[in-house]
This record gives structure tokens, C-alpha cells and sequence, in this order.
């Protein structure tokens, strides 16, 4: 099968708009140290909202759409849960972590490398979505880059916050996040070179992304909402949780509405 | 659907956009120095586009437009870069 010079020129184009998003977050370098002390915390309850919309909103049921069978795919993300449940013990392993949910004394904890691992296997399969599109039909593939422009900007947002939680630094956090969003563009070569291999491999990477997904909002980022019980965060993590809901589901939306149009 | 030329000017300025965010943000100096130099690389080789391709192929569009065999020309040529 040959390809159009322009179709590879203009999914490489895509994967690079979609990476210059996930610089979006820059914003947290101009933010005074107390100031995002208060934010993270609420970056955070965004970021659960959002991973957790993205897995039950986006990925599953377009797994499920794949693959047919909704048991196979329960089965991967529940292998996926798995999966980022030893890795993160392998972590903790390696590095003999105690089970502490607060940084100390500048180390970073577990959940941010797992966090940087879901966000680079979650990107990978935005190429691979992003060039089959385009192999589709270039106006697929613009519609697609949209769709996953506006997902992906709230979701670098809350993965940053959940870094800073993690304990890196305002700059590491902003760079490391950069650097997985490049794997947007493995993703799309990978897909363009063997564009029948990649179709087939989605219906497996998009259950195991969600299970990592679901694993990290719920078993290291939700417990660290706890800590502070005060009404203020109550409410404003409250908020920014639903808020992560309603925006994944409001993409939906946008997408159904530009597949239409 | 927008030409090999348009997407390469947007990977051009993309390239350039992530290379100014990110070069403040790294502190080692060798890594500072090649993203520098791939920056300019970008920078020079996109100018040199604008000035040898792009700003007389608009020049030739603006005194030639009114003339048929000036399109029927560049319409042999669609991939031209």
C-alpha cells in the first residue's frame, strides 16, 4: 500500500499539535510556590475526574466498539489494573518506598511514574488513532486531532498536578510530561508503517490504557484527596472532580457533533 | 485537504513553538546548546523556504495571475516542494 506524502506530512503535524498541548501546563512555572501548593490539590480532583471519564467515557466503549465483546473487554482492563498494580509494587521494590502517600525529603513517589507510564501509553494510541484516521480520510483526521486536542488539554493539566503531587518539580513535572506526549508520534509512525498490526492492537492497548487509568485515579490519587478536610476542599474538589466528568462527557458531544458535521 | 507545502510550514512552526517553551526549561548546558542549535537549524532552513520558494512563488502568482498558461503550468506539477 502506498501513502501520500501529504497523509504522512499531516498526521505528523497532528501528533506535534497534540504534543505542544501537553506544554500547555507551562502556566504552573508562573505560579508562585504557595499559590501552587493551594492548586494542586484541586489539579489533582481534576486530574481523577478526567482519567476516570477518559476510561469509562472514551476508551472502553470505543474498545468495546472494536473488539465486539464486552466481556474480552472488561477482562483487559482488569489485566491492566493488574498489570499497574505490580509495576507500582516493582517501583516501590526497586527503590524500597515505604507506603507513604506524602513526598519526603525530595523523592518521588511511585504514582507520578505511573502516572508518566499511563500518559505515554495513552498517547501512543492517540497516533495510532490519529494517523489511521488519516489514512481514513485527511478531514477524518483533522476532526480526530480536534477530538483529542480537547480531551488532551485538561488531561496534561491534571497529569501535571498529579506529578507535582508525585514530588517533582514545577519544571520536571512540565518536561516529563512533555516528553511522554511524544510518544504521540511513535504512535503514528508505528501506524502509518503497519497500519493493519495497529488497527488489531487496539483493541488491546485501549482496555490496558483505561485500566491504567482507573488504577492510578483510584489507588493513588483519590486517597491523597483526603487529606486536607476542611469545607473549602471539600467543595472545590468536589467541584473540580465533576467538572473532569462533565468536560470528558461534553468531548463526546464535540466528537458525535464534528463526526456529523 | 492542505499541501505537503502547508503541512511542512506547520510542522516548521510547531517544531519552533515546542523548541522556545522547552528551552527555558532545561538547565544542562549540552542539551541547552543542541536544542539551540536544532531551534536555528529549524528557524534557517524554514527562512530559506520563505525566501527561495514560498515569497517567489506568491511574487509569481501576484504578476502572472491573469495569465492561463502561468496555471495551466503549476497545475502539472502538484507535489512540488
Amino acid at each position: 500500500m502506498t501513502i501520500a506524502i501529504s497523509t504522512i506530512a499531516g498526521a505528523i503535524a497532528a501528533c506535534l499539535a497534540v504534543s505542544i498541548c501537553s506544554l500547555s501546563s507551562v502556566f504552573a512555572l508562573w505560579l508562585k510556590p504557595d499559590v501552587l501548593n493551594r492548586v494542586v490539590p484541586y489539579l489533582v480532583a481534576l486530574a481523577v475526574g478526567v482519567l476516570l471519564g477518559d476510561a469509562f467515557i472514551h476508551l472502553i466503549p470505543d474498545a468495546i466498539d472494536r473488539h465486539g465483546s464486552v466481556s474480552d473487554v472488561c477482562l483487559t482492563v482488569l489485566i491492566g489494573v493488574f498489570g499497574f498494580f505490580v509495576l507500582e509494587k516493582l517501583v516501590r521494590w526497586r527503590h524500597d518506598h515505604n507506603v507513604d502517600t506524602t513526598p519526603t525529603g525530595g523523592e518521588v513517589m511511585p504514582l507520578a511514574k505511573m502516572n508518566l507510564i499511563g500518559d505515554a501509553m495513552h498517547n501512543f494510541v492517540d497516533g495510532i488513532l490519529i494517523a489511521g484516521s488519516f489514512l481514513a480520510d485527511p478531514a477524518l483526521g483533522l476532526t480526530t486531532t480536534l477530538a483529542i486536542i480537547a480531551h488532551e488539554i485538561p488531561q496534561e493539566l491534571g497529569d501535571v498536578g498529579a506529578l507535582l503531587r508525585g514530588g517533582y518539580s514545577p519544571k520536571q513535572a512540565v518536561l516529563y510530561n512533555f516528553y511522554c506526549s511524544l510518544t504521540v508520534l511513535p504512535g503514528a509512525i508505528f501506524t502509518l508503517l503497519l497500519s493493519q498490526l495497529a488497527e488489531s492492537s487496539l483493541s488491546l492497548l485501549l482496555p490496558i490504557a483505561a485500566g491504567g487509568f482507573i488504577y492510578i485515579a483510584t489507588s493513588d490519587l483519590i486517597p491523597a484527596l483526603h487529606e486536607p478536610c476542611n469545607f473549602p476542599c471539600l467543595s472545590g474538589q468536589t467541584a473540580a472532580f465533576g467538572f473532569g466528568i462533565v468536560f470528558m462527557q461534553f468531548i463526546v458531544f464535540f466528537e458525535q457533533f464534528l463526526i456529523a458535521s | 485537504m492542505a499541501s505537503i507545502d502547508g503541512y511542512l510550514h506547520i510542522i516548521g512552526i510547531e517544531w519552533l513553538l515546542i523548541l522556545a517553551i522547552v528551552l527555558p526549561l532545561i538547565d544542562r548546558p549540552p542539551a541547552k546548546r543542541v536544542l539551540s542549535k536544532l531551534f536555528l537549524s529549524v528557524l534557517g532552513f524554514m527562512l530559506t523556504h520563505f525566501a527561495t520558494h514560498a515569497l517567489p512563488d506568491k511574487l509569481a502568482r501576484f504578476i502572472y495571475s491573469s495569465q492561463h498558461e502561468y496555471h495551466s503550468l503549476k497545475s502539472k506539477a502538484p507535489y512540488r516542494t
